[in-house]
């Protein structure tokens, strides 16, 4: 009986990694960054500017979970990343129920970085959180492509006060 | 008792359900860039290059060698994004051919500063200009100058003295000309 109630708890579990935090995209690809980007467009000599809007989105859910129940999106760049710049990750306010997300403890704007930053903060079920990316203090690329590589984790608890 | 053990399993199945466990999930955002090389001059006037001595009627022309006149400084700025394996160079040369042969224009190169971002590229100087394009810069993989009116590459011409020239070409009042400059892969 203790084997079928161990077999239940893992299937479970299971069951939970694959309903709980989910994206709606795996890979997102940006094109055609170019003359347009520049600091002054067109103009020879200038760098690329410090935001550049990639035009991509993705919508992320956090589900199953109680009403009560507390919890904490971190963001971060993996070590896979090989971009020269790093990634804006700015949540759409206008596009999450204002009931689930907590305003005061959320970064609508995130600058991501190597380490887990709080980003999103809500309390129960989240069914959908539209997220746009910007390249972020890039400059003139070494190379023609590179790939930027988000880690989302979901915690247990709000994110902490802003 | 059997029933007790079951309301305690859907128990702690509920509980796990409602609690979020570490989870994560991943994103990969792939960037591509344009194959992009810019290049121009900061002052897009016309570059004036006064004769150090005037004509007069004991001197004739006036004209004392090997250099006759230098412009003011200028800067060359470019934006080169890299890409594998591709180098850009620099061209130089004249649109037409000068007026007289009596005097040839020279490209010279100034000291260089780091530009804002990116590699110092090599530089030739003393360069006579001619409408046969001839390599100024080299090595420009990928950088940006920076747009300021002193950014970029220092560079001037000089009017000289053609050693093998022919002072019955020369003629009377201003020339102008045309140079080009062009980037090569």
């Amino acid at each position: 009986m203790k084997n079928w109630l161990l077999i239940l708890l893992l299937l479970n579990a299971y069951g939970i990694t694959a309903q709980n935090l989910n994206s709606t995209a795996s890979v997102l690809n940006a094109s055609g960054i170019g003359a347009l980007e520049l600091n002054s467009a067109y103009t020879p000599g200038s760098d690329l500017t410090d935001l550049i809007d990639l035009n991509l989105e993705e919508d992320i859910s956090v589900k199953n979970v109680s009403k009560q129940t507390k919890w904490c999106v971190y963001a971060r760049l993996s070590g896979s990343s090989n971009g020269h710049a790093s990634i804006q990750a700015q949540l759409d306010p206008f596009a999450s129920p204002n009931n689930t997300i907590d305003p005061n403890r959320t970064h609508y704007t995130l600058n991501l970085t190597y380490s887990d930053q709080p980003f999103v903060s809500g309390k129960g079920s989240l069914n959908t959180a539209t997220i746009s990316y910007f390249l972020y203090e890039g400059s003139v690329p070494e190379i023609q492509t590179e790939s930027y590589q988000i880690i989302y984790t979901v915690q247990t608890s709000a994110c902490p006060q802003l | 008792m059997r029933s007790v053990f079951v309301l305690c399993v859907l128990f702690l199945t509920s509980l796990i359900k409602a609690q979020p466990v570490n989870l994560q999930t991943s994103t990969q955002i792939n960037v591509t860039y344009s194959s992009l090389s810019l290049a121009g001059v900061a002052d897009p006037n016309p570059v004036s290059i006064s004769l150090n001595s005037a004509a007069s009627i004991n001197d004739g022309v006036g004209l004392q060698g090997p250099v006759f006149g230098t412009s003011t400084m200028q800067y060359f700025h470019y934006t080169m994004f890299g890409r594998t394996g591709v180098s850009r160079s620099i061209n130089v040369s004249l649109q037409t051919n000068l007026a007289s042969d009596y005097y040839v224009l020279v490209l010279q190169t100034g000291t260089l500063s780091n530009p804002i971002f990116g590699n110092l590229p090599q530089t030739n100087t003393g360069i006579e200009l001619s409408t046969l394009p001839k390599t100024w810069l080299t090595q420009l993989d990928f950088g940006a100058s920076g747009t300021l009116s002193t950014d970029g590459v220092p560079f001037y011409y000089e009017l000289q003295e053609n050693p093998t020239g022919n002072y019955g070409t020369l003629t009377g009042g201003s020339i102008q000309t045309n140079i080009i400059f062009t980037i090569v892969e």
